[in-house]
């Protein structure tokens, strides 16, 4: 079975607001949040603090350009749904 | 009373961490000292790669040079000692005691005269040591100091071969002497023993500059003083001109061995010091910090996806390499040596 | 006196900034040079040492192993001998304060400083240092109207409207007008035991449901007491985080207030969204209250979280809110439905809310009141706009359930001419919406833009009057997508802007999903889209097809029509239960709320 991390198609973007002290608290914890996420190092792709907190996009590349596309088997691959 | 400052090579070096084992060595030889930085450090997160970073804890009692916004944003008590005239990005600049034990975040002035001011008014405070937190791979500002510790490591290069090579540079550039001359000039004079010549510029930049010394330099003239900054270009082009046609001896003077480390890249600081040494020429400097001191850092934050991430390399090869090579202390700060690097900064 | 200046460009693809700024200090007289971006740093230092400048500013944007490069740029001006007399500044979009004084400059800007600010460090006038913030002013919507008609017939059918309704309500009281007399007693109380005598007769007055949550703490259900402790730490939250850089959405004057709903059911929840809100330039709020709230008579007292969709309408909560936000926001509170409309103009008032919202048609064919009750509590409520200064504004939201807007204007009319018979400052809320009216009849089949227009146009040949449409606006066009949601929003919000409106009530881009509470990010979303959208349309507009005009003749002719057919009824009420206002057929019901509680005033 495909995993669903799998099928993305490039990127994951996390769009959120993390309250915290300053930017650079903003950062460290969005840095964090992509570790508690399971998602390894993510980009800080926008930031902006606000004086109560940070938006944030962050992003996780799964598919970057050149690397082996899971998704491309999609024809050979069981519907997830059938499991294994 | 002397004034250690904390050199990096670059960002992520580890000069917070030297600094802070100096300053827990400190405390515990309860010495009394004061810290002042040259910009700005001890944040939680590296402003550029938002990787964490130490931060500098202090006792109550001690005495800290830092800006009026950085005290705004810490819990410690303290009381202001004095008010200065400077300002920075982060606001004034003042000096305070502590009065409860804390984290403070270090932003001092941000040039020599300033830091030359405010370490004058620090001395006011009975302290036996001046602690000079740098910034980045700030150099300017420290020569003042009495003792230089160097930090360097993987963030400045991966290379080991590439760190020893620049250590190696910045240790020959050290070892030239402190002049016996008493010179007060801000631009540039030639000196021989029946007077002295100035040079419009305070500074050797460029060809105007170094074609003006050689009109003016007399065979008679032995000491050349350069009291601001040097090009390496510049430099490079006057000792080819002036010796194309001199036989006798020179000597150089220079405010400090920083004016000869901005130059630079090592491989080619190195061979414009080769070519001093193949010609008479002596160096010598106003002020001459001692090199006491080269930590290691085998730590380097690895750029992953527009983003950076801790990574290191070989730690044993780096300290080994280093040591065998230089004729100062190495440490890696990490796999003990604080306390020697204490010893090492007090024994004067 | 003129500063001398060296701009540069360290930085060969971004200098576009550094000549701006260039440019603004040249306006300003300052004599500046601009050097060509490929100079060496010897080169660049061989001319600020020649120069004798007072500053030098620097363009760069940075990476990994520019700041390095920064850093030994100021060394060597140091040892130039250059610091001594020139301050040397970085400007850049990643540039902040901490950063600047890392690598050892004098000063720093960055992505959010303006030019203006730029300026006033090189001129060295004392400016704040979030000093790209907007100091706000409080904005009363109603001052710069007359409430003229300028319409005759319309003028005169309504004047007999509002007099006849007005008239039919003299004698007439309801439990929630007995219980604005005691809660003006219970706060005015200095003696305990009367207060507390008064709270009991309130109590009386009240449905079981609210009595036993104020006398036993036994709430409805997902209602609890917000803890001393939450209290303080709001208190702390809001001591230590403060707005920074207050932002504007205006791109000119005459673009109208922005406000958003809060009503996350917490009110600790509201503050926090309204104080992140205020920061993005945010200029009012409106609370939503609990749909449960209209039917029971009597309200909750004291600090109440809500696990549901509505924060409870209390004076403490309201205070609360009122306190934490800005003094230059606008607040609103939301009193025309069910059966405490007059006490929550009261708490509004005594709360310090610059605002309230009453209709008094949409709060009974829309809301579920009963339209006598609602008839003789609105009067009141009206009464108390004007008693507390506060104006009131009429959302014609009953265009949702498919009501035509001619009838939804027509009421939203009758409103304006009770308010201003009774001294009370009215603002209409016309819809910017998709309505089912609409959709049916597809007068938004070419374009959104007419039908919307022509309302504005309409009530402004009728009245002069403050307009704020709403309720949000682009109601109806928006789905749960993002992207979609927040263009919606910004589309119509220009629309408003090119017609010269006086306010607007914007949606978050998560509007639309109903299975849960407003998101903040959601909130920024549309903020941040309208803010685009004001700059994009600035005093430029929308061209309006002919159609527009074809609409508002129609809506104009409609609206008469129906203004005619209520005044042929006694009273406002009887035209509101005949349907004259909004039938089953336009999915209109007149309310059952509070049906026979209205009695005639003893004496």
């Amino acid at each position: 079975m495909s995993t669903a991390l799998e099928r993305v198609m490039d990127a994951i973007d996390i769009e959120t607001y993390l309250v915290c002290r300053d930017a650079n608290e903003g950062r460290m914890l969005a840095l964090k949040l992509g570790q508690e996420l399971n998602l390894g190092d993510v980009d800080i792709m926008f930031e902006e603090f606000d004086g109560y907190g940070i938006r944030l996009r962050l992003r996780k590349y799964v598919h970057k350009p050149g690397s082996r596309y899971e998704w491309l088997n999609l024809s050979s691959n069981k519907n997830y749904q059938q499991g294994e | 009373m002397k004034i250690i400052g904390i050199v990096g090579t670059a960002k992520n070096t580890g000069k917070t961490t030297s600094l802070s084992y100096l300053l827990s060595e400190a405390y515990q030889n309860k010495i009394n000292f004061g810290v002042t930085g040259i910009g700005y450090d001890g944040e939680e997160i590296d402003n550029i790669t938002f990787l964490p970073k130490p931060r500098l804890f202090f006792n109550a009692g001690t005495i800290i040079t830092t800006s009026k916004n950085c005290l705004e944003s810490t819990d410690i008590k303290f009381e202001t000692l004095v008010k200065t005239e400077f300002k920075t990005a982060l606001g004034e600049i003042v000096i305070v005691r502590t009065l409860s034990p804390g984290m403070v975040v270090i932003a001092g002035p941000n040039k020599k005269s300033a830091l030359n001011e405010v370490i004058s008014q620090m001395k006011k405070f009975e302290v036996e040591i001046i602690f000079v937190d740098g910034s980045l791979n700030r150099l300017t500002p420290l020569s003042i100091a009495d003792k230089l510790i160097f930090t360097t490591g993987a963030s400045r290069n991966t290379s080991i071969d590439f760190l020893v090579e620049e250590m190696k540079v910045i240790q020959k550039i050290f070892s030239f002497p402190k002049t016996n001359n008493q010179i007060q000039s801000s631009v540039i004079s030639l000196i021989s023993e029946r007077g002295k010549y100035e040079i419009s510029s305070g500074s050797l930049l460029d060809l105007d500059d170094v074609n003006e010394i050689l009109q003016k330099i007399q065979n008679s003239t032995n000491k050349i003083f350069i009291p601001n900054l040097i090009s390496q270009k510049a430099l490079i082009e006057l000792i080819n001109n002036l010796f194309a046609a001199r036989k006798n001896a020179i000597e150089l003077i220079l405010d400090s061995p920083i004016s000869l480390l901005l130059f630079g890249e090592p491989a080619s600081t190195s061979n414009t010091i080769n070519l001093i040494d193949a010609h008479p020429i002596n160096i010598t400097y106003l002020n001459k910090p001692e090199l006491t001191a080269v930590t290691v850092n085998p730590f380097y934050p690895k750029p992953i996806n527009h983003s950076f991430k801790p990574e290191y390399i070989d730690k044993n090869l780096l300290l080994e390499q280093m040591s065998s090579n230089l004729n100062v202390n190495v440490f890696n700060l990490k796999d003990s040596g604080e306390n020697k690097l204490f010893k090492e900064c007090i024994a004067w | 006196m003129p500063k001398k200046i060296l701009c540069v460009p360290l930085d060969p693809v971004h200098d576009v900034g550094i000549k701006l700024i260039k440019s603004a200090l040249d306006k300003r007289g300052h004599q500046t040079e601009l050097l060509s971006p490929d100079l060496t740093m010897e080169a660049i230092v061989k001319k600020a040492a020649a120069g004798n400048y007072d500053f030098i500013l620097v363009s760069r944007t940075l990476g990994y192993g520019v700041a390095e490069l920064l850093a030994r740029f100021n060394d060597l001006l140091d040892a130039a001998g250059i610091r001594e007399k020139t301050k040397i500044v970085i400007g850049g979009k990643p540039v902040t304060p901490e950063l600047a004084a890392e690598l050892g400059f004098d000063k720093g800007f960055g992505a959010n400083s303006s030019t203006e600010e730029v300026i006033a460090y090189i001129e060295e006038r004392e400016i704040n240092d979030s000093s790209s913030s907007v100091q706000k002013i409080k904005k009363n919507l109603a001052e710069p109207y007359s409430y003229k008609f300028f319409h005759s017939e319309i003028e005169s059918l309504l004047n007999s409207i509002a007099d006849k309704f007005i008239d039919w309500g003299k004698n007439k009281t309801s439990p929630g007008i007995e219980r604005v007399r005691l809660r003006e007693e219970i706060l005015h109380a200095g003696d305990k035991n009367i207060q507390q005598a008064l709270i009991k007769k309130y109590n009386d007055l009240s449905d079981a449901e609210i009595a036993q949550g104020n006398v036993k703490k036994i709430y409805p259900k997902g209602v609890r007491e917000v803890t001393a402790e939450e209290l303080d730490s709001l208190e702390s939250f809001l001591r230590s985080q403060k707005s920074a850089g207050q932002l504007k959405i205006q791109h000119s004057d005459k673009h109208p207030l922005i406000f958003k709903f809060l009503g996350s059911g917490c009110p600790l929840m509201d503050i926090a969204h309204g104080k992140v809100c205020e920061r993005w330039g945010i200029d009012g709020f409106l609370i939503i209250n609990p749909s449960w709230e209209a039917r029971y008579e009597g309200l909750l007292f004291g600090n109440l979280t809500h696990e549901n969709d509505g924060t409870i309408t209390s004076l403490e909560n309201i205070r609360l809110i009122r306190r934490s936000l800005d003094p230059s926001t606008l607040l609103t509170v939301r009193a025309h439905r069910g059966l405490n409309t007059p006490e929550t103009v009261l708490l509004a008032g005594k709360a310090g809310a610059d605002l309230t919202k009453i209709n008094l048609v949409y709060g009974s064919l829309g809301a579920g009141t009963d339209p006598i009750r609602l008839g003789v509590d609105g009067l009141e409520a009206i009464r108390l706009t004007a008693t507390y200064g506060i104006p009131f504004d009429i959302p014609g939201n009953d265009e949702l359930s498919g009501v035509p807007a001619w009838k939804t204007l027509a009421g939203l009319l009758i409103n304006v001419m009770v308010g201003v018979k009774l001294n009370a400052k009215p603002i209409l809320k016309p819809l910017f919406c998709y309505g089912p009216h609409i959709v049916l009849n597809s007068f938004m089949e070419k374009n959104f833009i007419d039908y919307n227009a022509a309302k504005i146009l309409a009530l402004r040949e009728i009245v002069d009057c403050p307009i704020w449409p709403g309720e949000p606006i682009a109601f109806m066009t928006q789905s749960e997508e993002r992207v979609q949601s927040a263009n919606a929003t910004s589309y119509h919000a220009s629309l408003a802007a090119s017609l010269g409106v006086d306010a607007i009530t914007i949606a978050s881009t998560d509007e639309a999903y109903s299975r849960g509470p407003i998101a903040i990010t959601s909130r920024i979303d549309s903020i941040r889209a309208v803010t685009d959208a004001f700059r994009f349309v600035g005093d430029a507009g929308f061209k309006l097809t002919p159609e527009a005009e074809k609409y508002k003749n129609d809506l104009i002719q409609k609206i008469i029509e129906v203004l005619r057919a209520v005044d042929e009824k006694d009273n406002l009420p009887e035209a509101i239960y005949s349907g004259l206002l909004g039938d089953q057929n336009d999915g209109a019901y007149p309310g059952k709320f509070g049906a026979g509680t209205v009695s005639n005033k003893v004496r």
